[in-house]
């Protein structure tokens, strides 16, 4: 489910406008703005602070802090390589660089350009298996650089 | 408890942490962020400290005291560690530049020279320049990512206008929304207020005021008190070259402990701005004519004799400044009583606070406030009367948000949503000119709630009879019609206010400016009165003063009912006095208040009139009526630092020297008594305000002589018991002295009316509700109130002439939403504001700070004319002027009707951000 509009929005950032005399949650705001609409779009930011009852600094200062937070819109699929110890040591860098460069080839098709988005992750918990991919909600385990072609292929 | 430091047995209060002990036992700790202002924080690591049975090196400055704890502060390992950290520090500073400030001094006391990592943190750091603040810059190279600037706008300007951005090697101080919508500007589309704490705070000059950027660092520093607001904060003037390049404020400063606000911290540049009038200036037709100050002295001298002589004492008067010092209020009003033999002199406290002196002197027997800005720090619970202070009194704004965020309830009565009206628990947002209403169903609750401090009532008040008869039957139901307030919010501020324990009131200009302003602060009073909240800690009647030294004008005499002190002109003991000392008798028929002179100039009766730095024909009521009653005066002398608008009706104008160029003493609102000292030369030879009388006095035959001010501050402890014991060298020691201070050995009056009141027992004094002189009707469908902004400064004289001109250029007329809508108007456009007595041209833009049906404008611009609006109207007894209830009209203005200047104005126009 994603926001089409700016109505949308609003409608998420009321579920966070604070109770009387209750602290605001940035944090909170921020991820049901990006679980709403896959990002949190920095022109909404003065929204945001205004229905917070905060300052633009303070929203921003969370946002600019955690890195699960996104500011750009992600492609349809959101691909995470694990970087944890295990996972590092299993060679997860190399099956990183590979996904990079599928998706870079892919890209050239204006028609796939909006197909994936790749980030790194700290650690799946999915050790005993590393190296560790994950696309949207499915864990892939003991993925070498070779899987990445098979593996990315069913998601459009 | 003890503990031991260094090999020293150390006492400490629990709570604190290492490196406050060590502080307090003089054992200084390296550090770069920690600051005594701020809440520990424990980034910058380099007050480590090594602590007996402990292995690690806690950073001291967030480490708890326990007792007998056994701590060293210096060892070789300590020393290695702290090498390192500064090394590290250095590495992320531009390469090649001047490093300054306390990072400069750690990197000599720590022996670093030189940098073992060629391309450390530097490449990394962001390449950020932010000059979009008119008054300071940020340079991300030389930053640390202390996070002191950050910690200062929130913890002790409250503005949270700054973050840390990012992460690790990126982390950095941003201001606003900047770190995604552009750091370049990120200062001035922020919601900063250029107090200018980040950059006091900074350790590293990555934040640094451009004055010191384009003048230098200052070479020397001079003790002085701010002229703008009645705060009174403390600055160090900082000189260089004969010139002032900063304005630092003091952290010892008593009302202000290290803070400032955009005036008084930036907005000190008119000082050498270039339209300053340097010489006398005679009028010759429409022409000035430069002229010696031999000549013009002479010229005054003359004028007045003449005058004098030929239609008695009483057609001469003077208009004394509320800007200037004590000692200039003082002996002008000797100059009128002495010299001419009249008391014919009032000051600007007329149309600000006169309404304050009459309704407090009628219940309390004093006119000032009772407690001190540092009860803030004591109280239980604020309340905010009718007073903006976060722009109006940006230091106190600040003292005030600081107690809300330890949770102090605020309780707000205004009618706009000011930012403390956000803040507030409660916000009684009532119609204007209705406080007497709110606050007498207030007293009512109280009575009916059983609320009352009876043993205050009987033990010290009188009259209480004559309150519980006036409030009996003035419900929150009845008060809910009258102000539009909801009754239950009415009662809920009665019950908070009478049982908080110690309730501290605060109150501006929106109590005293209306046609009942004395009523409405007799009826504050009463309720304070009423709940024992006078006389105690963090508790009391506080009336928020404007002008950096209008309580002093008034306190020194500059009044045509009062002599210096508050003193009756009829007082036996008191001539007697006043003829042994000044070699003259006191004058004791009571002189003519402002808006009379005006009727006076006008009837023909006044012909002479003096006045001083204070800009009447732009600030008071009534423009057209003050403008020809200048044009009636026939000797009219202006004594200003510019130009001014009233300067422009003057025969002679003669120019005056600044707060920095002279020494003197000023009053702030809590009644004390600092001196400001001269930092600066006058230019071109300017006599002060206070040569200028003795010159003038010693030229009509009353010789005045004093080799320094504080002679004449001398004189004035000898003529008024409640100054008795201040001198020049108490005021030095002390850091000021709050009067009243009955004898050399007393030491000032922190809190009023502990044991007593002046009159023995304080005074209830019912007051009914009455209507405002005006009423919104079907003509004249809105109320304007006009007020201060915090850019701009009254008149606007000084603050237009320097760079905050930047932010704010115009005056704006703020209108509700609804109310745009309904006319039709868009943000920006000009519209033509029309009352009974006049017009005027302003931009309009929609706030939700005023109601519908309300208007608010500042009237810091000439230009707008915002006081031809007003009526005469004003406080019966006191004659303040009506300045927050005028019905108006607003119409669109066509094109064709601007001409072309107001078409290039109104394409520049910076549009006011209204948050």
């Amino acid at each position: 489910m994603r926001i089409r509009n700016k109505t949308q929005l609003a409608e998420t950032l009321e579920t966070c406008r604070p109770a009387l005399l209750d602290n605001p949650n940035i944090l909170k705001a921020l991820l049901a703005i990006q679980s709403a609409r896959g990002y949190v779009p920095t022109n909404a930011i003065p929204q945001i602070a205004q229905v917070l009852g905060v300052t633009e600094a303070q929203v921003a200062g969370v946002l600019s802090y955690y890195s699960d937070l996104r500011t750009q819109p992600p492609g349809r699929h959101l691909i995470r390589v694990c970087m944890g110890e295990s996972c590092m040591a299993n060679h997860g860098a190399r099956v990183f660089r590979t996904i990079q460069e599928y998706i870079r080839i892919n890209a050239r098709d204006p028609t796939q350009a909006e197909r994936f988005t790749v980030e790194q992750m700290s650690c799946a918990g999915n050790c005993a298996l590393s190296p560790t991919v994950m696309i949207d909600a499915d864990l892939c385990g003991r993925v070498t650089p070779s899987d990445v072609l098979s593996l990315l292929e069913p998601y459009r | 408890m003890n503990l031991t430091i260094n090999g020293r047995s150390v006492a400490a209060e629990p709570g604190d942490t290492i490196y406050m002990a060590a502080r307090k036992a003089g054992i200084s700790i390296p550090s770069l962020c920690v600051s005594h202002q701020l809440a520990p924080f424990g980034s910058c690591r380099l007050c480590i400290c090594e602590i007996e049975g402990q292995s690690e090196t806690p950073a001291s400055c967030t480490t708890p005291v326990r007792p007998d704890m056994v701590v060293r502060t210096e060892s070789d390992r300590l020393r290695r560690h702290r090498h390192n950290i500064v090394e590290l520090y250095v590495s992320e500073q531009p390469e090649g530049s001047e490093m300054s400030g306390p990072l400069r001094e750690l990197a000599l006391a720590c022996g670093v020279d030189r940098v073992r990592y060629p391309d450390g943190a530097r490449s990394k750091r962001a390449s950020v320049r932010d000059d979009s603040n008119p008054f300071f810059t940020f340079d991300n190279a030389a930053c640390i990512s202390c996070a002191r600037c950050v910690r200062a706008c929130d913890e002790i300007q409250g503005t949270h206008a700054l973050t840390m951005s990012g992460r690790g090697f990126g982390a950095r101080p941003t201001a606003g929304g900047g770190f995604f919508m552009g750091e370049m500007s990120a200062f001035a589309t922020s919601n900063c207020v250029s107090c200018g704490a980040c950059v006091k705070e900074c350790p590293t000059g990555a934040l640094t005021e451009k004055t010191v950027l384009e003048k230098g660092i200052s070479t020397g520093t001079v003790r002085t008190t701010c002229a703008y607001c009645g705060v009174g904060c403390a600055f160090d003037a900082g000189v260089r070259d004969g010139r002032v390049v900063q304005m630092m404020p003091a952290d010892d400063g008593p009302s202000n402990r290290g803070h400032a606000c955009m005036k008084g911290r930036f907005g000190w540049t008119y000082n050498d701005a270039s339209d300053r009038l340097r010489v006398p200036l005679l009028r010759r037709g429409n022409d000035w004519e430069e002229i010696s100050w031999e000549s013009a002295l002479d010229l005054v001298a003359q004028e007045f004799m003449r005058i004098k002589e030929k239609h008695g004492p009483d057609a001469l008067a003077t208009i004394s400044s509320s800007r200037g010092t004590n000692e200039e209020n003082y002996l002008f009003g000797k100059f009128m009583r002495c010299v001419i033999g009249t008391n014919h002199i009032d000051n600007c406290a007329r149309v600000c606070h006169s309404a304050t002196v009459t309704g407090m002197m009628e219940t309390l027997g004093a006119s000032a406030a009772t407690n001190s800005i540092q009860d803030l720090d004591l109280t239980q619970l604020i309340m905010v009367v009718g007073a903006n202070p976060t722009e109006s009194h940006p230091v106190v704004g600040a003292k005030i948000k600081q107690a809300h965020r330890r949770r102090v309830p605020l309780i707000v009565i205004d009618p706009r949503r000011t930012e403390l009206a956000r803040l507030a628990d409660l916000h009684l947002q009532l119609r204007p000119g209705s406080n007497v209403a709110l606050l007498n169903a207030m007293g009512h609750v109280l009575v009916k709630e059983g609320l009352l401090d009876h043993t205050f009532i009987a033990g010290r008040t009188e009259g209480i009879e004559d309150w519980l008869n006036t409030v009996s039957d003035c419900t929150p139901e009845a008060a809910e019609v009258i102000t539009g307030v909801p009754a239950h919010l009415i009662a809920q501020a009665a019950r908070l206010y009478g049982s908080s324990g110690a309730s501290f009131c605060v109150h501006g200009l929106g109590v005293t400016e209306h046609r009942w302003g004395s009523h409405g602060v007799i009826a504050l009073c009463n309720l304070a009165l009423a709940t024992g909240n006078i006389g105690k800690p963090g508790t009391g009647i506080n009336p928020l003063r404007g002008q950096n030294n209008v309580q002093g004008a008034s306190d020194m005499g500059c009044l045509p009912t009062y002599f210096a002190g508050y003193q009756s002109l009829d007082d036996p003991k008191l001539a007697t006095l006043h003829q042994t000392i000044t070699g003259r008798p006191l004058p004791t028929k009571r002189g003519m208040k402002t808006p009379d002179m005006w009727d006076a100039a006008i009837a023909g009766r006044l012909k002479g009139l003096w006045i001083i730095g204070y800009d009447v024909a732009q600030t008071d009521p009534n423009l057209k009526k003050v403008h020809e009653a200048l044009k009636h005066v026939e000797f009219l002398v202006v004594q200003d630092l510019f130009l001014s608008e009233t300067a422009k009706f003057a025969h002679l104008v003669l120019p005056g020297a600044s707060f920095l160029e002279k020494d003197g003493t000023f009053t702030n609102l809590e009644r004390r008594i600092q001196r400001i000292r001269k930092a600066v030369e006058p230019p071109h030879g300017i006599l002060p305000d206070w040569r200028v009388v003795c010159e003038v006095s010693t030229r009509m035959g009353y010789s005045m002589h004093y080799q320094h001010p504080s002679e004449i501050m001398d004189e004035i402890a000898r003529l008024t018991p409640m100054f008795a014991g201040v001198s020049y060298d108490r005021l030095d020691q002390h850091a000021g002295l709050q009067w009243p201070v009955p004898t050399a050995m007393h030491e000032g009056t922190a809190l009023m009316h502990q044991e007593t009141f002046p009159t023995g027992k304080a005074h209830f004094v019912g007051v009914e509700y009455l209507p405002p002189g005006e009423a919104a009707s079907k003509e004249y469908p809105f109320v304007l109130t006009t007020g201060r902004i915090l850019q701009h400064y009254n008149c606007g004289a000084q603050t237009r002439r320097t760079d905050i001109l930047e932010l704010v250029d115009t005056d704006v007329l703020e209108m509700h939403p609804v109310d745009m809508k309904g006319l039709q108007l868009r943000d920006g456009e000009i519209v033509r504001v029309v009352s009974a007595r006049g017009e005027a041209l302003l931009p309009v833009v929609g706030s939700e700070r005023v109601m519908s049906g309300h208007l608010f404008t500042s009237f810091h611009f000439p230009a707008s004319t915002v006081n031809a609006l007003l009526s005469s109207s004003a406080d019966e007894s006191s004659k303040c002027p009506e300045y927050k209830v005028s019905a108006v009209r607003v119409e669109p203005v066509e094109r064709d009707e601007l001409d072309p200047e107001d078409e290039a104005e109104l394409r520049h126009m910076r549009r006011q951000l209204i948050t």
